[in-house]
């Protein structure tokens, strides 16, 4: 059950990861192979090169002793100055937080659009263990989770393309381009503000890849929740509510679907981070704007803090997430004495 | 020191036998996987154009051809032979996961194991490490280690380790500590045996045997990760014209409504590497931890 | 008066590698309503098989045989087996392990609910409650009880919270397969005072399912000793458990301290034989220390002797 001692501890001890992050960035910083200010200045060419790498050795700050440098560094990181971006010349902060955003949305109906057929499907195959249809969604669902995710997109985007589907590439069209939100989620932000044109537009975009990314934990759900549910039907009191002669609906209901939540919610918690990653090459297929773009250019352009920025910021995410998976399931299961 | 080895070797025989004799999929999966395994090493050896596979004879009037008798799979943007560049992307392609898998379980075991073995302190800080190291995204990693190191093989494979070996070493981890209860590794410690012997012949042997078979299956999601990152980023090769499954693809995507297949055969090969590699590792966590007891499912 | 069950011929059995093996074989019982009926054996005689058929929870993998009638309705007829109409509404099972008849992630009092929902389906939620908590007042626990789970309930407690789940649909027969073997001796004696109380108040038929003998003096109008996957002795409690016929009663009841007794227990040497594997002849032959010829060659019937029934060479004239 769920006690404040557990949640102080759990906070503490993500919090402690997040600052361990954050160290790790800094060993990479400063102590990887070559000049510290070379990397962090994105190797630069050029007449204005040396000028760039003088500015680079003073933010870093790399004639004062390594105690100041770690308490720069963790004081930087805590108050948002994440460094600037050598290609784009803005914050760092700002450009992955944003790009995050785009890609998170993607992530998040990735998942709506999967649970619930995750939950049908291995419900149905739950009941009907060893029937063909047990099988086949079995495989169904290993072809799913285990195919690249670039294949499944591009069949999808191939198809859609070749139907004449017009809502491929980009999040929204781009006489919408000027759109700006609150939260990054342009389908939220268009229902905020009350453009129903821009909230279509980017649905309907969303969607393709949203599907394409879905496979994954549909395929990886189905399968679990198969698993747990078959395992909950072979329980006693199960078998006590049958002698009881509680009719098949509510058991599944009332007494099978309660014992998986904290197995989905851990499991959903573990496949974030991956889809996180898979986002990002479904967004290159769909020609989408997200953390996957920003990455790559960052990468031709030798763009060090930015990337930098979008590790720690990835790492953090998925370290919050998984403390609300663990707090979840020490929710949901009543038998876990904290 | 032989005598573990054979302990080893015959727990994995015994356990691959067993899940042979019982599941179908299994045999469909590791003859699958065996025959991956060839291509892989004979592959470049019966390409049927070699010069084209490894990207030397570039003729564009060749481009985009779809499969024919002299093409089996057809030829990509630069007129070379799709089936031979595939062959040379496979042995490409599986060598590197080799040394992911096993130097990360090798790596994951030897800290897992000699965590439980050391003064709390440093116990609890190896532990804390290794939470921290699962929390990296590898992709990010392998990102990051591209601008440090070159955009390499070598710091592919060195990021997919660093972020891999801690599965292991957790698993490890977790399987050493109950281990050390038991008391035929707690009796060679009261005795003052060292520790290091208590590790290799005591509790290595009896954790090794599965996690190797892991390692094994989960060489077919490394061979998806390394595709992933030469797709999104385009490092990991020298030249454009080294055969790459990611790169394959990646560059197949401009051409995808007017030459499928170039999109279509690296991605089947590289899903059916995965999907083989993952039904396999499957097979055998189902037999071994049996979930079917009783078919109560027939009584709603 | 209306027989709460009746079975003729009743075969059961299960599928083993080498063929089925029948657990319980030619039962033909009769058992009255508003008794308390025992079924006394050792572990794997079957008894617990009997119990499950009678409560409709043969798991659908077993084969039958014969005839099975609770309350007059077909429930086994040779292969068919028809459990719908008879589960919960006529006959409840309370199992051997009260905690895992319980929903751990569920409070005692939501399970409840869920239960006496299911069959008075036009009562309001609060009537509902209402006889939730009559219910827990009728296995003498607390009304907080209503509000907690399992795991924080004693033993005992959630004995008594398996009965009240049990009595929620007010069927007609309960099925009670060895309550008390899992409690300590105190409870023993306060969940069978329980047993025997509800069975009278609520006019129920008790199918009593123990092995421990001084439980079933207790608590049992009529008793039927299984041995084998057979009644050997069948006849009202009094009789069979003070003057016991067949021999292998005989040696149950001299295995069973008697009190504060200062009396050699004896020992049944051997063990019973394991289904798909009964001896030819009296399956006792190998442990019956009056064994004789006709024993080893026939198996005797089930005859009548005065008010009750036996299954011995000895007593067939």
């Amino acid at each position: 059950m769920l006690s404040l001692n557990y949640l102080l501890k759990r906070f503490f001890a993500s919090l402690f990861l997040i600052l361990g992050t954050i160290v790790i960035t800094f060993l990479l910083i400063n102590f990887a192979p070559g000049d510290p200010a070379l990397v962090w200045a994105g190797k630069p060419r050029g007449p204005q090169a040396s000028i760039a790498i003088e500015k680079a050795r003073e933010y870093l700050g790399l004639d004062l002793p390594l105690y100041t440098r770690i308490a720069i560094h963790v004081y930087r990181f805590f108050t948002g100055d994440w460094g600037t971006s050598v290609q784009f010349k803005l914050p760092v902060l700002n450009l992955v937080a944003r790009s995050f955003m785009a890609s998170l949305e993607l992530v998040v109906y990735s998942f709506i659009i999967a649970i619930p057929i995750a939950l049908w499907l291995g419900t149905t195959v739950a009941l009907r263990r060893g029937s063909y249809i047990d099988r086949l969604v079995y495989y169904i669902s290993v072809v799913f989770a285990g195919s690249p995710r670039f294949m499944v997109a591009g069949i999808l985007y191939l198809i859609l393309y070749l139907s004449g589907y017009s809502f491929l590439g980009l999040r929204t069209s781009p006489s919408y381009a000027t759109f700006r939100g609150l939260t990054g989620f342009i389908t939220i932000d268009s229902i905020i503000s009350g453009r129903i044109d821009v909230f279509v537009d980017s649905l309907l975009r969303l969607l393709p890849p949203a599907l394409a990314l879905s496979t994954y934990p549909i395929g990886v759900l189905t399968r679990v929740i198969r698993v747990s549910l078959s395992e909950t039907f072979e329980e006693e009191y199960v078998r006590q509510a049958i002698s009881l002669g509680i009719d098949r609906k509510s058991i599944v209901r009332r007494y099978a679907y309660p014992n998986i939540i904290s197995v989905v919610a851990q499991l959903i918690g573990l496949m974030f981070s991956y889809l996180l990653l898979e986002a990002m090459v479904v967004e290159n297929v769909f020609v989408r704007e997200g953390l996957g773009n920003l990455v790559s250019r960052a990468i031709v352009a030798s763009d060090f803090p930015l990337l930098i920025g979008a590790t720690v910021f990835t790492a953090i995410v998925l370290i919050i997430t998984n403390t609300l998976a663990d707090v979840i399931q020490a929710i949901t299961n009543p038998r876990v004495q904290i | 020191m032989i005598r573990s080895i054979y302990v080893v070797v015959h727990d994995i025989l015994s356990i691959l036998s067993r899940t042979w004799r019982k599941r179908y999929s299994f045999r469909i999966a590791s003859v699958a996987m065996t025959f991956v395994f060839l291509l892989a090493i004979l592959g470049p050896h019966i390409a049927p154009y070699p010069r084209q596979g490894l990207g030397l004879d570039v003729d564009r009037s060749r481009a985009l051809l779809p499969p024919s008798p002299e093409h089996l799979l057809g030829t990509d943007s630069f007129g070379r032979d799709l089936l031979s560049r595939i062959l040379f992307a496979l042995s490409r392609a599986l060598y590197p996961s080799i040394v992911v898998a096993f130097v990360s379980l090798l790596l994951g075991i030897a800290i897992g194991s000699t965590a439980t073995l050391l003064p709390k302190p440093i116990e609890i800080s190896l532990s804390y490490l290794i939470e921290l190291l699962l929390a990296l995204p590898s992709v990010l990693l392998a990102a990051l280690l591209a601008i440090l190191m070159g955009g390499t093989l070598t710091s592919i494979v060195v990021a997919l380790i660093v972020t891999w070996f801690p599965w292991y070493a957790r698993i490890a981890y977790i399987q050493a500590r109950n281990l050390k209860e038991l008391d035929f590794v707690k009796l060679p410690l009261y005795y003052g045996l060292s520790k290091g012997y208590v590790i290799i012949k005591h509790i290595a042997p009896n954790i090794l045997a599965p996690m190797l078979i892991e390692a094994l299956s989960d060489m077919g999601s490394v061979v998806l990760e390394i595709s992933t990152i030469t797709f999104l980023f385009g490092i990991g090769i020298t030249s454009i014209e080294e055969p790459d499954l990611g790169m394959m693809i990646a560059y197949s995507l401009r051409d995808l409504a007017r030459a499928p297949w170039t999109f279509l055969a690296p991605s089947i090969v590289l899903a059916t590497i995965a999907i083989v590699f993952t039904v396999f590792g499957e097979a055998i966590y189902e037999e071994h931890h049996p979930v079917l007891k009783k078919r109560w499912w027939l009584w709603f | 008066m209306v027989l709460a069950v009746k079975s003729s011929k009743l075969y059961i059995g299960y599928e083993l590698d080498e063929g089925i093996a029948w657990v319980v074989e030619d039962l033909n019982m009769s058992i009255e309503s508003n008794i308390t009926y025992c079924l006394i054996g050792e572990s794997g005689c079957g008894k617990s098989t009997i119990g499950n058929a009678i409560a409709g929870l043969l798991p659908p993998y077993a084969y039958t045989h014969g005839k099975l009638i609770v309350m007059d309705k077909n429930v086994i007829d040779e292969g068919v087996r028809r459990f719908n109409g008879i589960r919960g509404k006529i006959v409840v099972k309370i199992p051997q392990d009260p905690a895992s008849a319980l929903n751990p992630y569920m409070t005692i009092g939501d399970q409840l609910d869920i239960a006496v929902k299911n069959y008075f389906r036009n009562l309001s939620d609060r009537e509902v409650k209402a006889k939730t908590l009559e219910l827990l007042s009728e296995v003498m626990l607390d009304r907080e009880v209503y509000d907690m789970y399992p795991h924080q309930l004693s033993g005992g407690m959630k004995q008594r919270a398996a009965i009240a789940l049990a009595l929620a649909p007010e069927p007609k027969i309960i099925v009670a397969d060895e309550p008390t073997s899992s409690l300590d001796a105190y409870l023993k004696h306060a969940i069978a005072s329980l047993l025997k109380k509800l069975q009278r108040e609520w006019e129920l038929t008790m199918i009593f399912i123990t092995h421990e003998i001084p439980i079933a003096q207790y608590v049992c109008n009529r008793v039927a000793v299984i041995y084998a996957g057979r009644i050997v002795e069948e006849g009202s409690a009094s009789d069979v458990l003070q003057n016991p016929r067949h021999p292998y009663v005989e040696l149950l009841l001299k295995a069973y301290p008697k009190r504060l007794a200062r009396e050699r227990l004896t020992d049944i040497p051997g063990m019973p034989p394991p289904p798909g594997r009964y001896p030819q002849g009296c399956k006792f032959v190998p442990r019956c220390p009056y064994v004789f010829n006709r024993c080893r060659i026939e198996e005797p019937p089930l005859i009548a002797l005065g008010n009750r029934l036996i299954r011995c060479w000895r007593y067939y004239e």
